[in-house]
């Protein structure tokens, strides 16, 4: 790992300043919050930006409000100590302030972002390398050569999204602002993350996360988020797994909608379980149905030997962690 | 009247307080006037054949003061002090063996440009087949990495004692094993650093993070071409060691040779990226071993093959091969012994001594192997432990003398950890639970090789303080505040009086340093007899002012009195002014030297007294496994510890605490991933390595059993490191006793815990 490559910085106070800055350096330039990741990627090399933009002297990206009606609104540039601080989160959404805890080591969360967690890179064993230790191998896809060295021979990149606070806010229906010099558009959470190792996310080069949004919560719903690894600090998730159930009389509530099965640091972005609320709803809220969408969320996926974790413990997991995940969520919303 | 004053006491270390503000200064935060930057250019190739090195175009860059390259040495290698047949070059000559082999070093006006400086060397290299296992490097037509080790075989070992056979055939009881250790790093906080410069007198001024810088002493010298006493390490606080800062390493050497070049101070950093990648590490091992037990738990026959992974150099493998087989006949009475041990080099980092050194390792298969075995004869495993428990006065078969031992004493403390299961109460049905043993006994200071001398020098103050100056570096176990804790005792002071000179080869005694448990019992008697020197002198003098003799006066509290007529006193710091103001004056200046009396071992035999004395110990472990998870919890450990005595029983518990935490790592936790091909490890920072965090550590109660050696200092011998050899089988056997199931390779993941079940389930 060497010394930090030079760069301008700059500090912008407002929403509008940060956009012109991000349409006139383009691709030049990369937004820093909490740092955190991408000056660990600078000092291996990953990424040399020559401008870097600052989010943390930006009016109002720190704030977190809650109205019963509109749900809890965050700025992307709020910390996630200060969000497990912030007493509506610990108050109606104890999931994810639970959630948030998991992330890093104290010292991590006290100047990392809950923006800055939904857009954490893909991970891989040889992408996250200094250039000195990546040139005993040619450049992979993610590092703009043509290989993987992970799956071999596969024209596509593994690499994996292991951002723990994703999971539970796509489980909650979160939604997601971004701005830009033309205006912003808000989409689901989900649709944020692409699904390619290379490019994570959706956000575009002249756009900026600005906003988490996420709906009051429903009566009768709980949500839970379970996270494995081998230490229970500053670890990266070997996987994990976020899930909202709805109960009504101790089963499963009725409407499908009302559930939602999310994997996460199995792919390159959290993988939803498609048909959980259909396999779940109006069921008791036994092990049979458990197992069943345990099974489909194990098929769904198919891990890759890239980071901590075998592909075959972390697929054995999958079942495990969602029977864990919607058992808490269950007792969450019992209770 | 309590025994002593200081030893004993529970006092806060004599360096806690420049620590704890940060004034400490380590070789890193070092700066000379007009200093340079040097950086190391490592190989990206496991294996290759230098054709040439370019380094034109990195001299040009403005800001480069120097490149270097095995052209610019005298070719010495280093390593393998045992022989003194080193085969590491600091820089590669003709050929590369790792990734992460040292090639060529420039220094600079900064870091900036000493790593600009880095990408304009061009090497061309030819590349050649590499090996990463061990088993596949014995086999015939493997590639070589040394012309001169056919098979790769770096050193071996080939012990016999008794009649294993024999042995066998009396037992009930006869297992054959397989276990595997995995690569484990010393995961010092302070990565490397050597701070170097060269002055038109010739000589050299070193400043290194070396937990005994007395083999750069000898080393550098060799190396430069210099006469020894041209040469001049000089010590600062170091921030851990664990044997990973005994040798003199290729920055150390660069350094020096970098300032001889350029007339300049240089000053050489390694990032933990190049430690954990590139550095030192704890051997691989594939252990099959073979242990015959009667049915009444007597231990007849212990038959061993180890292959150790030694990475592409020799270091100190001689020596680790030797204990890996030794340690065998401890702690247990073992009547037949045989061992076969390989180090073979590979394409890999290369291993030298860590905490334990080879040890843990051994104990962790046969301990485990124990249990085992212990189980199918239907004995308890404290048992089967006590049954065989060395005692004092017993001569091993390969010639340990066991004198001071403490060993059952300290399994039967432990036993008392089996009232633990009544607290388990009803457990939820994907947990289980066990508690497992696992004992050990670990050598307090071994003659390795040459001397094994210690001196001490202790100089009065006039103002009643002392200075103790000795070669005995404090790496961070606490050894500058058991030293002084010592010189203290014996002259009477309270430990704030004591001012503590760290090792500078110009000033403090001759003293090979820290490694082999030997600080305390060796560099310790030193220190005693150079502070008994230093009374002795004082009391002559006191004598003639109180009307005693010499003899009569007792030093103590900071008073100096007459032992049947206490009346008759006077304060310490008034007998040092008279004795240095009045008339000539004197120097009170105490000296000492102490080693004990062995031979070296025979390497290869394994005969011989390895040490003077040997600790002994047994913990206890708890562990709570999810069956569904497979995720292991250590939630308890008891730690008993047979230290002789404890200088300093805060400072005990704290390296027996430290040792949980290797030994836990090592467990169940740490491991370089390799990557393909390359053998290069893929977790090269402290993000990805697993050292266990704060709360992966179980709640821990230790106890030192005091068994008041006849040669240690005040009684004391070793402490903290032998416990890290007994950590890793107390877990195993606790998952073994929780699981009913052997996980023989290390660490033991959530991964093979459930594959051990479902294998379990299936038959």
């Amino acid at each position: 790992m060497r010394r930090m490559p030079r760069f301008e910085y700059h500090a912008p106070a407002s929403a509008g300043e940060t956009a012109s800055l991000l349409s006139e350096y383009g691709d030049a330039a990369r937004l820093i919050a909490g740092g955190t990741d991408l000056l660990i990627s600078m000092k291996q090399r990953l990424s040399t930006p020559e401008h870097l933009i600052s989010l943390s002297s930006v009016t109002g990206l720190d704030a977190v409000d809650y109205d019963e009606k509109t749900g809890l609104r965050m700025g992307a540039a709020v910390t996630l100590a200060s969000l497990t601080q912030s007493p509506p989160i610990k108050d109606k959404y104890p999931a994810l302030e639970a959630a948030a805890r998991k992330v890093g080591s104290v010292q991590v969360r006290n100047i990392a972002t809950l923006g800055g967690n939904l857009c954490l890179d893909t991970r891989c064993w040889y992408y996250n390398q200094s250039d000195y230790w990546r040139q005993s191998r040619p450049p992979c896809h993610k590092t703009g050569g043509e290989v993987c060295h992970v799956v071999e021979g596969s024209k596509r990149c593994f690499a994996v999204y292991s951002g723990d606070t994703a999971p539970i806010l796509m489980a909650m229906g979160a939604e997601v602002k971004l701005m830009s010099g033309g205006g912003e558009r808000v989409i689901s959470l989900g649709e944020l993350f692409t699904g390619d190792g290379l490019r994570p996310n959706a956000v575009e080069p002249h756009e900026f996360l600005s906003e988490i949004s996420v709906p009051p919560p429903a009566a009768g719903s709980g949500v839970a988020y379970v996270k494995l690894r081998l230490r229970e600090e500053v670890d990266f998730p070997i996987m994990g797994v976020a899930a909202r159930v709805t109960m009504s009389d101790g089963a499963f509530g009725s409407a499908p909608q009302g559930f939602k099965v999310v994997l996460n640091a199995v792919g390159s972005a959290p993988v939803e379980v498609e048909g959980a609320g259909e396999m779940l709803a109006g069921k008791a809220p036994e092990q049979a149905a458990l197992e069943e969408v345990a099974q489909v969320a194990r098929a769904s996926v198919h891990p890759q030997a890239n980071t901590a974790g075998t592909p075959e413990y972390r697929r054995m997991m999958v079942p495990v962690l969602v029977k864990h995940a919607l058992t808490e969520a269950a007792a969450a919303a019992s209770s | 009247m309590e025994e002593f004053t200081v030893v004993g006491k529970r006092l806060p270390r004599v360096d806690a307080v420049v620590k704890a503000t940060g004034e400490a200064m380590y070789a890193a935060d070092m700066e000379l006037p007009g200093m340079l930057h040097g950086k190391m250019l490592r190989s990206p190739h496991p294996h290759a054949r230098i054709l040439n090195i370019d380094t034109g175009r990195a001299e040009r860059l403005q800001g480069v003061k120097a490149v270097v390259t095995a052209k610019d040495t005298l070719g010495y290698r280093y390593g393998d002090l045992i022989l003194g047949k080193g085969d590491e070059p600091f820089l590669a000559t003709e050929k590369v063996r790792f990734v992460g082999d040292e090639v060529a070093a420039v220094a600079a006006v900064d870091e900036d440009t000493a790593e600009e400086a880095l990408q304009l060397i061009d090497v061309e290299y030819e590349l050649l087949p590499a090996v990463f296992d061990p088993l596949e490097a014995m086999e015939e037509g493997a590639p070589l990495l040394h012309e001169h080790a056919a098979n790769n075989i770096a050193c071996k070992s080939t012990m016999r004692f008794g009649d294993v056979e024999a042995g066998f055939r009396r037992s009930d009881c006869v297992r054959e094993d397989r276990f595997e250790t995995q690569p484990v790093c010393h995961a010092f906080l302070e990565p490397h650093a050597a701070l170097a410069t060269y002055d038109s007198t010739g000589k050299i001024t070193f400043w290194g993070s070396k937990q005994s810088p007395y083999f750069t002493y000898r080393n550098m010298p060799r190396a430069l071409g210099l006469e020894l006493s041209k040469v001049r390490i000089v010590q600062p606080f170091i921030g851990g060691g664990f044997g990973g800062k005994n040798e003199m390493f290729s920055l150390d050497f660069t350094a020096a040779l970098l300032s001889m070049k350029t007339g300049k101070p240089v000053k050489i950093v390694y990032g933990q990226e190049e430690v954990l990648s590139a550095g030192r590490q704890r051997n691989p091992t594939i252990m099959d071993i073979k242990t015959g037990v009667g049915k009444d738990g007597t231990i007849m026959a212990i038959k061993c093959r180890i292959v150790a992974n030694g990475g592409a150099y020799i270091s100190i493998g001689r020596m680790t091969r030797y204990l890996m087989g030794s340690v065998l006949a401890l702690p247990y009475r073992v009547p037949n012994l045989e061992y076969d041990g390989y180090r073979v080099y590979t394409n890999n980092q290369v291993c030298c001594a860590q905490r334990g050194h080879g040890v843990p390792q051994v104990r962790y298969a046969a301990e485990s192997q124990l249990d085992m075995i212990a189980r199918e004869l239907d004995i308890d495993p404290l048992d089967i432990r006590l049954k065989n428990a060395l005692q004092p006065g017993d001569n091993t078969v390969n010639g340990f003398r066991i004198t001071s031992c403490g060993l059952t004493e300290c399994l039967q403390k432990a036993g008392e950890i089996k009232k633990w299961r009544e607290e388990w109460g009803e457990l939820p049905p994907n947990k289980k639970r066990g508690i497992g043993f696992g004992a050990y006994g670990f050598v307090s200071g071994p003659r390795v090789a040459g001397h094994n001398t210690a001196g001490a020098m202790v100089k009065v103050h006039e103002d009643g303080a002392i200075s103790v100056l000795t070669g005995a570096t404090d790496s961070g176990q606490g050894s500058d505040s058991c030293l002084s804790q010592i010189a203290a005792e014996v002259l009477g002071l309270g430990l704030d009086k004591v001012r503590l000179v760290m090792p500078d080869s110009e000033v403090t005694p001759l003293d090979p340093g820290t490694f082999g448990s030997r600080v305390t019992f060796v560099s310790g008697n030193a220190v005693w007899i150079a502070a008994d020197d230093a009374r002795k002198q004082l009391a002559e003098v006191g004598a003639e002012l109180l009307g005693a003799h010499p003899e009569e006066l007792v030093f103590r509290n900071e008073q100096v009195f007459v032992r049947d007529d206490p009346e008759k006193n006077m304060p310490f710091t008034k007998l040092v002014k008279s004795a240095c103001y009045s008339g000539t004056g004197r120097t009170i200046m105490g000296r000492g030297y102490f080693a004990p009396e062995l031979e070296v071992p025979n390497y290869e035999t394994g005969e011989g007294n390895m040490s003077a004395t040997y600790s002994f110990g047994a913990q206890a472990a708890e562990v709570e496994v999810d069956t569904d998870t497979g995720k292991i919890t250590v939630t308890r450990m008891k730690v008993l510890h047979d230290c002789g005595r404890a200088i300093n029983p805060m400072h005990v518990e704290g390296q027996l605490e430290g040792s949980v935490c290797g030994g836990l790592g090592q467990a169940l936790l740490e491991d370089k991933i390799k990557g393909k091909d390359t053998g290069q490890a893929s977790n090269p920072s402290f993000m990805e390595y697993k050292l266990p965090s704060a709360v992966d550590m179980p709640d821990i109660e230790s106890e030192a059993v005091e068994t008041i050696d006849p040669v240690g200092p005040f009684g004391a011998k070793e402490s903290g490191e032998g416990v890290q050899v007994s950590t890793v089988p107390a877990i195993t056997n606790a998952v073994y006793d929780a699981l009913g199931v052997m996980v023989k390779t290390l660490p033991v993941t959530p991964e093979k815990i459930l594959k051990a079940l479902e294998k379990e389930n299936e038959e």
